[in-house]
């Protein structure tokens, strides 16, 4: 970059003559310093609606705040985390979080990986079943949530009759009403909504790998499971990666979903952080402590993703 | 693994698993589609049977008491003005990232990057006061400003693809006297035109079913978005279940239309843009 800056004249300041223009100096301080103009926009959007937030959460975290009053804040310290810490439900949510992340990232890594691999393997009409797959990922979570919630009704739902007519009758259940059934219920919708995005990312990763690895091996001997797990999943680690990491922070932070099916419920079955904070905060009118548990959340999903990055930068792969 | 290598029964296999697995997909939504066309009495009877007549009843009244003339162009209104400022304000800012050294750049671009991994749900109480301060509850303003600030994705991204562009047209436009804001304008965006077009993609689906942010500044029930509308009509008239259907249908076929037409153009810029990372 720096030989474009010496060698054009319109980056270098310029001697005005005595008679130029306000427009023209104008103009010539904008073209200068086009740079701060382009960013602008942006950094101000950003900075007033996504950073300026984030630090006021900061704070706000260490206040009774009721949302409304501004003249009764109290300044409490540490006395949210501390309730916190003894809250019941709050351990329900962050065991409800973990048990939605820890189904979804598993079926989500595996299930996915082995059908991008299959997908991509030159089988006849992938073509269709790519795009199917990807449909869920179009649609909206409230769409995803309500969908199920009709076909998991026990009135006019086709999940029940469905399995009375393969015969296990005995499954039947209330599927959201039911505290036993309620967590998983929703996790895989989830699955369901999210599988086909990392399909994507892993077919998008199986297509940087070049063929003639696999020709190379082949020449040498090797059968299609040797090639998989000798050339197909070392290449394919970055983007596992990525799938992981953006499973990890969804499911962590699933807020719509279970809003629309449950809401939290039944008696907190399906109650997670993002719900629990929203609970707290627009429902019981307890905007201080809401923004603990958003806290806690966030930490949570920041430390999560630097372990996930920590750990897996264990050399970048080679040929 | 190539196709040819694998068994017979093997094949028969997996192919069996993936119909499984289309059938998974594409089957609640037809059901909830063809339901929608029967009349009340027949939705309770028999889930499964097919509407013996094609009863539109359920559609109309649907449309009228959701409004859902109204939710669909609201919330097109909110997503395109939104992400057409997010891809105007991206560029720029990528373009800025791209091809300016300046003092501080690198600071700036990392300031711009943590923004990546700042989850709605922790800006949602503090957002809620700003916006409340500034008397903007029920204003699109709140909505625009908010995508606004969505920008660390597309400058990331389209920083990428700007640097991919050579130089030497920089230089040469330069020489040729255009100023700067012309080689942005008319030089740099066409050239990045497929990654732009790729980020607003993404931006367009994230922001069309965005839901929180709706749900905390919109209380009035005409200025509602869609997904605003379907929560609010599911609650209100839980057991009305033929609107159920119908408005759900109403609200899941356009997306996927939308996607199933552009498929080809939607997944060619998704994986080259992918890869460009």
């Amino acid at each position: 970059m720096e030989f474009i800056e010496k060698l054009v004249p319109s980056q270098r300041n310029q001697d005005f003559p005595i008679n130029s223009t306000i427009t023209e100096r104008i103009g010539n301080f904008i073209n200068r310093k086009i740079y701060w103009f382009l960013l602008a926009p942006s950094f101000i959007f950003y900075t007033l609606f996504s950073t300026v937030p984030m630090v006021m959460a900061i704070g706000i975290g260490f206040t009774d705040w009721n949302g409304i009053s501004a003249q009764t804040i109290k300044w409490i310290g540490l006395g949210n985390y501390i309730e916190l810490y003894s809250d019941n439900f709050f351990w329900i949510s962050l065991k409800n979080n973990l048990v939605i992340v820890g189904g979804s990232v598993l079926v989500q890594m595996t299930l996915a990986l082995l059908l991008a691999v299959i997908l991509d393997s030159g089988l006849k009409g992938a073509e269709i079943f790519r795009t199917v797959f990807f449909i869920p990922t179009v649609l909206s979570f409230i769409v995803v949530g309500l969908l199920f919630s009709l076909i998991l009704s026990p009135t006019v739902g086709i999940v029940n009759p469905l399995l009375f007519k393969l015969g296990l009758g005995s499954w039947q259940h209330q599927w959201l009403g039911d505290k036993q059934t309620a967590l998983y219920t929703v996790m895989i919708a989830n699955i369901w909504k999210e599988f086909g995005f990392s399909v994507f990312l892993f077919l998008a990763g199986l297509q940087t790998i070049p063929k003639e690895l696999y020709e190379a091996a082949r020449v040498d001997g090797a059968g299609p499971w040797r090639n998989l797990f000798s050339i197909t999943f070392p290449l394919l680690k970055e983007v596992t990666i990525v799938v992981v990491i953006l499973a990890v922070n969804q499911a962590f932070l699933i807020f719509d979903l279970i809003y629309v099916m449950t809401s939290g419920g039944p008696y907190h079955a399906t109650e997670v952080l993002a719900t629990y904070m929203y609970s707290r905060a627009f429902t019981s009118g307890r905007m201080g402590y809401g923004t603990a548990i958003a806290q806690v959340l966030f930490v949570i999903v920041f430390v999560v993703t630097l372990i996930q990055l920590r750990v897996t930068r264990a050399g970048k792969t080679e040929y | 693994m190539k196709s040819s290598e694998v068994s017979f029964i093997s094949k028969l296999l997996i192919y069996f698993v993936l119909i499984l697995i289309l059938i998974t997909i594409l089957f609640p939504v037809i059901w909830m589609t063809y339901t929608a066309f029967k009349t009340p009495q027949e939705i309770t009877a028999d889930p499964f049977a097919l509407p013996t007549t094609l009863f539109f009843g359920n559609f109309i009244k649907a449309f009228e008491v959701a409004n859902f003339g109204r939710l669909i162009l609201n919330s097109l209104f909110v997503t395109s003005v939104s992400v057409l400022g997010l891809l105007i304000f991206c560029s720029a800012a990528a373009y800025a990232f791209a091809v300016f050294k300046f003092k501080g750049a690198q600071y700036l671009f990392i300031y711009f990057l943590i923004g990546m991994m700042i989850p709605p749900q922790v800006i949602l109480i503090p957002s809620f006061k700003i916006i409340s301060t500034l008397n903007l509850q029920d204003n699109y303003l709140s909505l625009f400003f908010t995508y606004w600030s969505w920008v660390p994705f597309a400058i990331f991204f389209l920083r990428a693809t700007f640097m991919s562009i050579p130089k030497e047209l920089i230089l040469a436009a330069r020489i040729d006297g255009c100023n700067e804001f012309g080689i942005f304008w008319r030089i740099m965006i066409p050239l990045a035109m497929p990654g732009i077009v790729t980020v607003g993609i993404f931006y367009f689906v994230w922001i069309f079913n965005d839901f929180v942010w709706p749900l905390i500044y919109i209380r009035d029930t005409s200025m509602r978005t869609l997904t605003l509308g379907m929560m609010n009509f599911h609650g209100k008239y839980t057991s009305l279940w033929n609107l159920q259907m119908a408005a759900l249908s109403l609200a899941t076929w356009p997306p996927v239309i939308v996607y199933l037409l552009f498929r080809s153009k939607i997944q060619k810029g998704l994986t080259e843009g992918a890869l460009k990372f």
